[in-house]
């Protein structure tokens, strides 16, 4: 019998879509892979995120181990803060090499990320930097100076 | 190689990795993001392998709105046979993802043996 293919092009070991979707399910409450498993669809994974706010600023941070700098490109349109990148698997690590590997553990994940967050109002757009360090990309979001909280003295009559 | 004063006795994560073997070497691919090379302690004890990364708290003055990336520090042991080399364990650290070298000891290595025509 010729395999079944499932929708994300697996070959089937059961032939049972109900298999797969359970499986996939299941992958889905896995706290290790959840984030970068090959979703339903196969849409790109959505990276975690952080977001702290500080007196002057927002940060957002997402880990990113193995992306460098130039795979990563950050938008900013109508406050909306899109995050693309591609995970490449390190150089020098062609199909051919791998043919002479013995793999005990492969849980690293490679392919295309993208996620989009809502930056609130009052923030200054053209302030926006960000950096890429020890695998974290940390994105740094000013607040207008009307945003800042302020102090206010209160005067002794 | 960092002593173990970087342990805390907070809950830690496993790093999520990817472990090979090529011609008579075992790579072990750890992803351990915002671990810096001071913050990172690397040792044998006995026959096991101890990896500590150690992350940063929250920041001074950070209020916390979203929080969905895994916290805490990394912790990972592995035993080690006796076929490893113990000496020569190398590492290194890129953009948050640790290269662990592991080599097998010479005289475990497969080894071909030519056979000569009589």
């Amino acid at each position: 019998m010729r395999p079944m293919r499932m929708p994300n092009g697996m070959p089937s070991t059961t032939g049972s879509y109900f298999d797969w979707l359970q499986d996939e399910i299941n992958r889905l409450f896995e706290p290790e892979s959840a984030e970068l498993g090959p979703g339903l669809l196969d849409r790109p994974a959505a990276p975690r995120v952080d977001i702290m706010e500080y007196d002057d600023r927002f940060e957002l941070l997402c880990d990113l181990p193995g992306v460098s700098e130039n795979q990563i490109e950050l938008t900013l349109a109508n406050n909306v803060l899109t995050l693309k990148g591609e995970k490449k698997p390190p150089v020098g690590e062609a199909e051919q090499q791998k043919k002479n590997r013995k793999l005990y553990r492969d849980e690293i994940w490679y392919g295309n990320l993208q996620r989009t967050v809502s930056l609130p109002q009052g923030i200054d757009a053209e302030k926006v930097s960000a950096t890429c360090k020890d695998g974290v990309l940390t994105v740094t979001v000013p607040k207008r100076d009307e945003a800042k909280q302020r102090r206010i003295d209160i005067k002794s009559s | 190689m960092a002593t173990q004063e970087l342990q805390r006795t907070t809950a830690t994560v496993r790093p999520i990795g990817t472990i090979w073997e090529e011609d008579g070497v075992v790579y072990l691919r750890l992803e351990m993001p915002g671990v810096t090379k001071d913050n990172l302690d690397i040792h044998v004890e006995g026959d096991q392998l101890v990896v500590y990364g150690r992350r940063a708290d929250l920041p001074e003055g950070a209020h916390p709105l979203v929080r969905e990336r895994r916290r805490g520090d990394f912790r990972q042991v592995y035993t080690v046979g006796d076929t490893i080399d113990r000496e020569k364990i190398e590492a290194s650290l890129e953009n948050g993802v640790l290269l662990l070298t592991l080599r097998l000891k010479e005289a475990v290595r497969p080894r071909r043996i030519e056979v000569k025509a009589g």
